[in-house]
């Protein structure tokens, strides 16, 4: 027994008590997340203020796709399933709640149901959506291993785009204009831009919190020994495929909602959301951000739509950037940007 | 008093026998090493009894109960561990967090998403005590991949205990440590042995000739003596077949 007199033992022990705030190492990556979402939170007041307004939307696109990148960190980064298709999410949300938008201009039903454009119904429905399907192919594909789960996730997302593109009452391949629908959340008109983004805003720290609070919980440990060791993980007695798979639902249920969160932005619905390069984006985002930091997925969006907004102005091609700071980030910094600016600090505990 | 057996356990890779009609026991105050030449099918045997190898036929007795179709998580649940030969701990955990992911899985479920773990205080008290009782407790804090080859061992053992098993399931416990080390084990396992029944797979005949109460001696896949280590020393078709010159003392 470890005796209670000794002074590491009772540093120990506060640290315990203190838990997540108190804990050496994932006390920097909290320090870099909190100054991070600080920075984004005043950058819409800025680029106003030096009358640059039009990159207002960009930022908003910035918070939607990062939180739908740390959400499939979630699964990259710390329960290492290497998703080649949560644009089906993406996509599953934006059809969710752009559907219900198109049947609430047009007047018509949706399986009975009246249409709406009241964000506070479409987008917790589609996060319910998202979670679902999320059983389903997480269900089918963690059945199957390594390569084999990356091309389980890529089938499906094939499929669901399809799917989307088939449907022509909301404009087959084409997608369908959504412009006259309000920005209605709550009691709230969010069709100012500022103020769209900082509703946005609040949900991408809602789920920063809420992510960083379960990697660090019981069951963010055993996603963790997962991805580790699933074998020895089912001989210490887990049964790993269900704690996989609740990981795998809950970042398909976030990212459904950035789906829907990105419909509403755009006021657009298109195939596009579902297309599997959308997957290979967010993969990207997460891997510049820097895998299994979960911050890392927004600070990846922003570093790549910042790289599109700078390069766009000199060549059309900007993917070309794309594609350079892409390698020198996986050659020189395999950590991704957060683990460069941590300096090789542990992002968890 | 609990004793874990098989009888008749059966198992081919292809037209490759491993097991053939394998029956074994082992009872709790009892240190039963599994010894034989490397292929003899020692692993494959464990793995049947821990749950990872489903056997081709025969059956797998806890007590009374037949544990033959409980998967591994199952059997860690009724009383059975095991550890492996090649250590796999979780290499990015702190030794602390490798005994605490051990205890945790004997709660009911681990569906616990907002209290961070570490503030756990009752589960980090007792892993302190597993890896004191192991002799880890001043490395606690390390991270497993620092560990020396002989603590990554004892944390194999602290790991193995945390599900407080009726059964231990042993695959090389002493595999490439030092003569000291190994010694100190052999009585760390020694101990153990008092509540709980041990299965021991082991190379090093000195450690399985000092601490086993019983021997049992497979080859291809089936058992050729079974007794205490006298009678295994004197086995003229042990020394034929495995043991040769090795053990002579």
């Amino acid at each position: 027994m470890s005796d209670p007199q000794t002074a590491p033992a009772s540093r120990e022990r506060t640290g315990i008590r203190l838990g997540l705030w108190a804990r050496g190492p994932s006390r920097w990556h909290i320090a870099l997340t909190v100054v991070f979402l600080a920075l984004l939170s005043v950058a819409p007041l800025w680029v106003e203020a030096s009358g640059r307004g039009y990159l207002v939307t960009v930022l908003t696109r910035v918070v939607i796709f990062g939180l739908a990148a740390m959400s499939l960190d979630f699964v990259m980064g710390y329960g290492g399933m290497v998703s080649l298709g949560h644009a089906t999410f993406l996509g599953a949300g934006a059809y969710t709640a752009g559907a219900l938008t198109y049947h609430s201009l047009d007047g018509s039903r949706l399986l009975g149901i009246p249409g709406t454009d009241q964000a506070l119904v479409t987008w917790p429905l589609a996060t319910v959506v998202g979670a679902l399907l999320g059983l389903v192919i997480g269900g089918l594909s963690l059945r199957t291993k390594g390569v084999y789960f990356i091309m389980a996730t890529l089938a499906f997302n094939q499929m669901i785009y399809f799917l989307f593109n088939a449907l022509e009452i909301y404009g087959g391949d084409d997608g369908v204009g959504l412009f006259a629908a309000s920005r209605a959340i709550g009691p709230l008109d969010a069709s100012d831009d500022i103020v769209f983004f900082y509703v946005c805003f609040a949900v991408l720290v809602v789920f920063t919190v809420i992510l960083n609070l379960v990697v660090r919980a019981p069951f963010g440990r055993v996603v963790r020994g997962c991805r580790s060791n699933m074998a020895r993980m089912a001989a210490l007695g887990y049964q790993t495929y269900r704690y996989r798979l609740a990981a795998f639902a809950l970042s398909a249920a976030i990212t459904s909602l950035a789906g829907a969160m990105a419909v509403t932005e755009s006021q657009f619905l298109s195939p596009s959301f579902a297309e599997w390069t959308e997957s290979g984006e967010l993969l990207i985002m997460v891997i510049v951000g820097g895998l299994g930091s979960l911050i890392g997925g927004v600070i990846g969006a922003g570093a790549l739509f910042l790289l599109e907004e700078l390069s766009i102005d000199i060549t059309d091609n900007w993917q070309f950037f794309v594609g350079i700071g892409l390698l020198a980030i996986v050659l020189g910094a395999p950590r991704g940007l957060t683990g460069t600016l941590l300096g090789g600090r542990r992002s968890h505990d | 008093m609990t004793e874990l057996s098989c009888r008749g356990l059966q198992k081919a890779f292809g037209g490759l026998v491993v097991t053939d009609d394998l029956a074994l026991s082992v009872a709790s105050g009892e240190i039963h090493a599994l010894i034989g030449p490397n292929g003899a099918g020692k692993t494959t045997a464990l793995a049947q009894l821990s749950g990872e190898l489903r056997p081709d036929a025969g059956t797998v007795w806890l007590d009374d109960a037949d544990i033959t179709e409980l998967s591994l998580p199952q059997r860690v649940h009724a009383g059975v561990a095991r550890s492996y030969q090649i250590s796999s701990v979780f290499r990015d955990f702190t030794a602390r967090e490798n005994v605490e992911l051990a205890l945790q899985a004997m709660d009911r479920h681990s569906f616990r998403f907002f209290r961070p773990a570490a503030r756990n205080a009752a589960r980090a008290e007792r892993a302190g005590g597993l890896l004191d009782a192991v002799g880890l407790g001043e490395v606690a804090g390390s991270s497993a991949h620092r560990l020396s080859h002989g603590q990554t061992r004892q944390l194999e053992i602290a790991m193995a205990m945390a599900s407080d098993p009726q059964v231990l399931l042993l695959d090389e416990p002493m595999a490439g440590m030092a003569p000291d080390e190994a010694t100190r084990l052999a009585e760390l396992i020694r101990s153990l042995a008092e509540a709980v029944a041990v299965l021991l797979v082991e190379h090093d005949m000195d450690v399985v000739f000092s601490v086993a109460d019983r021997i049992s001696v497979l080859h291809q896949g089936s058992l050729i003596a079974s007794g205490d280590p006298d009678q295994i020393r004197a086995d003229p078709d042990v020394h034929r077949l495995y043991l040769r010159d090795d053990v002579e003392s």
